[in-house]
């Protein structure tokens, strides 16, 4: 059995600085992991340290002596913009609290004129349903005016059924004492022809 | 019976290897590519800081994300390229996006602390930008130290902050990188940088290069990749952007520079609940909001172990640990963060 292979001389060289690589960082790794090293760069941190600021000072002397701007007067100018920027963003941030505020009370506001809309709109529903029982009241009240037209008709009505009645008492009264007067007479012819026939 | 392997010699491929060499000649030769980023809109400016705003292609998603990359770095690394960028896929996506770019300090800046940094300036970014979304609530995606700075950011104020994503974020600095002595000298204070600090009052961009060189060791990964794909345009090209980006370094405010390590690298108080901003107290047990953490297998820069105590520090119900096949730099620079955090995004960002 055989296998056939293809070198391809740029995977080969992946391979191996990979390798490499790897290789190099464990041995830098172990070999900066040293407190000697540290102590040696903390030393040359100070040095670098202390070599940078004699240098700021110094450009800053001569800056001066020259009456030229240096980098820190550049930054002081510059400073005074971003204080101008943080000035306009606390306004900025104000003017969000009022626009709020604004917002919050224009939703009261709207919520109070809605409330006060649907109040009107129900008490304009009160009010025609006030209306049309008024008009039934009216109504009512006509009817019973003629109602009571009506009764003070029948009133005068009864008034002269009682006179009518009275008349047929006083009639029957006068019928009673035409029928006792009748009685009388009839009595009286009576008791005349007795007398008479008496008397012959 | 043993496999007779037979070795041929390589067969030259004259146009792959013109291709190479010619890659390779322009990589030595030709000005670094120009980073042309997403379509977007500064929204607000203070000092050297931008705001940005990437709108959605497809708006789908009602809570925006804000990203915050580290104070070290630039944060185009987001949006390196077209294809590759974090920004960019996070928008064809349909998500809002809001991206904070600290600036360089100059030696005006030199004051500026971390609590300046938090307060003065990302607090009120995430306002503008919780403004200009008109929105409630937001997601905020911290990115190495800007992670860091989220995550406070987060357990002091009272910003509606809906999720919180943490990538590659050092928390614990009771171990990191260095040589163990290293740690051990910086911890106990035998090794100290006040006073170069206090020197430089801004510390120098080419000091950070040097630094984050430094921490890479021999790095000759890259330079032998470049040559071994050479040929491959798109690899080329993805290389040169992050060349770029390497060696675009910002400066660094000496007082935030001095904050940092002392009170982070020096007594790692921020797990210990000692780390004081604005006069507040930094409790991460304050962060109630959905939390994603993610780190990354090939992270050399950011250990694990600096990440993973987050989890156990904030009091969220809903938090989530995600390990992802990257390295601290390739995973922003390849656009896979934005595939890493949209699912989980997706599901905590009001589907439109």
């Amino acid at each position: 059995m055989s296998e056939e292979q293809t070198n391809n001389p740029y995977d080969s060289f992946r391979r191996l600085s990979v390798m490499w690589e790897k290789g190099l960082n464990d041995i830098l790794l172990t070999s900066l992991d040293n407190k000697e090293l540290i102590r040696m760069t903390n030393l040359g941190v100070g040095m670098h340290s202390r070599y940078i600021q004699r240098l700021k000072r110094n450009q800053e002397l001569m800056a001066n002596m020259m009456n030229i701007p240096t980098k820190r007067d550049v930054a002081s100018v510059a400073k005074l913009t971003v204080q101008a920027e943080e000035k306009v963003d606390t306004l900025q941030q104000q003017i969000w609290t009022l626009q709020d505020s604004f917002t919050l009370a224009n939703k009261e506001q709207q919520q109070f004129i809605k409330e006060m809309m649907e109040f009107n709109q129900k008490l304009n529903k009160e009010w025609e349903k006030l209306s049309t029982d008024f008009t039934e009241a009216r109504k009512l009240t006509g009817e019973l005016k003629k109602l009571k037209k009506e009764l003070t008709a029948s009133e005068e009505i009864k008034a002269a059924l009682e006179d009518v009645k009275k008349e047929l008492v006083h009639l029957r009264e006068t019928k009673d004492e035409v029928d006792q007067l009748k009685e009388l007479l009839k009595k009286e012819k009576e008791e005349a022809v007795l007398i008479t026939g008496g008397t012959k | 019976m043993a496999a007779i392997t037979k070795c041929k010699l390589p067969v030259t491929n004259l146009e792959t290897e013109r291709d190479r060499w010619r890659n390779l000649y322009k990589v030595l030769n030709e000005p670094k590519p120009e980073i042309v980023p997403s379509p977007r809109q500064a929204v607000w400016k203070k000092n050297k800081s931008v705001l940005w705003y990437y709108p959605a292609q497809e708006k789908k998603y009602d809570i925006p994300l804000f990203l915050v990359y580290s104070l070290l770095n630039k944060p185009y690394i987001l949006d390196i390229s077209e294809k590759n960028s974090v920004v960019g896929n996070l928008t064809k996506q349909g998500y809002e996006v809001y991206m904070y770019d600290w600036g360089s300090p100059g030696l005006e800046d030199k004051d500026i602390s971390l609590d300046n940094y938090l307060l003065d300036y990302l607090e009120m970014a995430i306002r503008v930008a919780l403004r200009h979304a008109k929105v409630p609530e937001i997601s905020l995606v911290g990115y190495c130290i800007g992670g860091t700075l989220s995550a406070m950011l987060t357990s002091i104020s009272d910003l509606p902050i809906k999720n919180l994503v943490l990538a590659a974020v050092p928390i614990d600095y009771s171990n990191f990188i260095l040589p163990d002595k290293w740690v051990k000298a910086i911890q106990s204070g035998s090794m100290s940088l006040d006073q170069m600090i206090d020197a430089y009052e801004v510390i120098p961009s080419e000091f950070l290069y040097a630094t984050f060189l430094a921490l890479q060791g021999f790095n000759i990964g890259p330079n032998v990749n470049l040559v071994t794909r050479g040929h491959d345009h798109t690899y080329v090209d993805k290389w040169r952007r992050m060349d770029k980006w390497t060696k675009d370094a910002v400066t660094f405010s000496g007082t935030a520079f001095k904050q940092m390590l002392n009170d982070l690298y020096k007594d790692n108080k921020l797990v210990k609940g000692e780390m004081v901003i604005g006069g507040k107290k930094v409790d991460l047990s304050n962060i109630k909001c959905s939390l994603l953490v993610i780190t990354s297998t090939r992270d050399e820069l950011v250990l694990e172990s600096q990440s993973l105590p987050v989890m156990d520090l904030v009091r969220s119900e809903d938090k989530t640990y995600q390990l992802e096949e990257a390295g601290h730099v390739s995973i922003c620079l390849t656009g896979q963060f934005a595939f890493a955090v949209a699912p989980w995004l997706a599901t905590r960002s009001n589907l439109n």
